[in-house]
């Protein structure tokens, strides 16, 4: 609740990354012809680069606070579990970004034309690629904690490629109202599997740092 | 009780202290002395279990109730003060924060944010956490820097209150404010009580 809290008091840190997110779907039409063809076949390309951005950008600094100021330490030095800590940064992180981006991505997906069926399906789809981005990030950020975000991104950028491509045969799937159950199944256990195997290699990492 | 045996520490092959061997009984306060880069905060740090040591054993019997608080302050600017307040005391309420700035003399408003706090005044609304809650084991490094002398004078009859019942208390500090029962003495690697 106290992450929920600190990061809803940290505006930029969470509207940034919306809004960022926002004024990309925004552009994307304008910088083409609105009734243009082209509109529906690239969305999706631009959408997964939008999201992959925004994954970065909101988990960029999402440790570097509690570290720099003696939060982490005196947590630690009173026996409070790292991994609860990081799970709870992320747990906020999903809730104040991953879901408006996920909720934006489809207003503008239904908006280009790209995605006419299955809404919910796109929905959730949107929200776990993006949590599985945010985790990867999250990670790249623990590892680049005081060395600067150029480290976390070329340590987690293998990772999240998997992510990204499978994001893309998501979106086409959906495109062609192909979307089964089971993909969405898959993107939920994957986005699960990253979500706790990410936070529990940070939580090892920022231990790692405090040392 | 806290009882260390033969404790290492080297970082880039220098090493910072070797072979330490003391003991700090419950009611003690073991005061860590030392020039600038002798390594009294990492010692603190391994005590209170933040880093490893490269070598030698730490054993605490039980599982104390600790608390480490370093020159670092984890004051969150954009909270407000009643907010960080409750955020460093969880159990404690809006009278709790209101009775303890009248004690330490704090003179801000809870709906102000902390950003606009003094080091000082950041420092004394961290404190706030030996005043409400009770520690077995507490590691103080430098609780004294950027408080004005009254404030001092109220942080150590809190230190030696705790002292009374039963804390062990480990302190680094270059202002000679409390004696030590133990000293600990990182340049000489001398220790004496």
């Amino acid at each position: 609740m106290n992450e929920f809290k600190k990061l809803f008091q940290k505006t930029r840190n969470w509207l940034g990354p919306i809004l960022i997110f926002t004024m990309v779907m925004i552009a994307f039409p304008l910088s083409l012809n609105i009734y243009s063809s082209e509109l529906v076949s690239s969305f999706e390309s631009i959408l997964v680069i939008s999201l992959l951005m925004t994954a970065f950008i909101s988990t960029e600094g999402i440790f570097n606070e509690d570290y720099s100021d003696g939060t982490f330490e005196m947590y630690i030095s009173e026996d409070g579990s790292m991994f609860q800590l990081v799970l709870e940064k992320f747990c906020a992180n999903f809730l104040m970004v991953s879901l408006p981006i996920a909720l934006v991505g489809l207003s503008f997906a239904v908006a280009n034309g790209a995605i006419l069926e299955n809404y919910l399906s796109a929905l959730i789809g949107i929200f776990f690629v993006n949590t599985i981005l945010t985790s990867i990030f999250a990670f790249g950020s623990s590892i680049s904690l005081n060395k600067g975000a150029i480290l976390g991104i070329i340590s987690v950028l293998p990772f999240s490629m998997p992510a990204v491509i499978l994001f893309g045969r998501f979106l086409d799937n959906l495109s062609l109202d192909h979307i089964s159950l089971s993909f969405l199944q898959l993107l939920a256990g994957l986005s699960i599997i990253s979500f706790l195997i990410f936070a529990w290699l940070s939580s090892k990492i920022i231990k790692l740092h405090l040392e | 009780m806290i009882a260390i045996k033969n404790l290492t520490y080297s970082i880039n092959k220098n090493t910072l202290f070797s072979g330490l061997t003391f003991e700090g009984a419950s009611g003690n306060i073991l005061q860590i002395l030392g020039s600038n880069g002798s390594g009294k905060t990492t010692l603190l740090k391994i005590l209170s279990g933040i880093t490893e040591p490269t070598k030698g054993d730490l054993e605490i019997i039980g599982s104390p109730k600790k608390l480490f608080l370093g020159h670092k302050i984890p004051i969150k600017d954009y909270f407000t003060n009643l907010q960080n307040f409750l955020s460093l005391n969880p159990d404690a309420s809006e009278s709790n924060f209101n009775q303890y700035c009248e004690q330490v003399n704090l003179s801000t408003s809870k709906t102000l944010l902390s950003s606009a706090l003094s080091f000082g005044q950041k420092k004394k609304l961290l404190l706030s956490k030996i005043f409400l809650s009770s520690y077995d084991i507490l590691f103080l490094d430098e609780p004294f820097v950027g408080l004005d002398r009254e404030t001092i004078g109220i942080i150590k009859d809190r230190i030696l209150e705790m002292k009374v019942n039963g804390t062990t208390i480990f302190l680094t500090s270059h202002q000679e404010v409390l004696d030590g029962d133990v000293v600990i003495n990182l340049d000489s690697g001398l220790i004496t009580k």
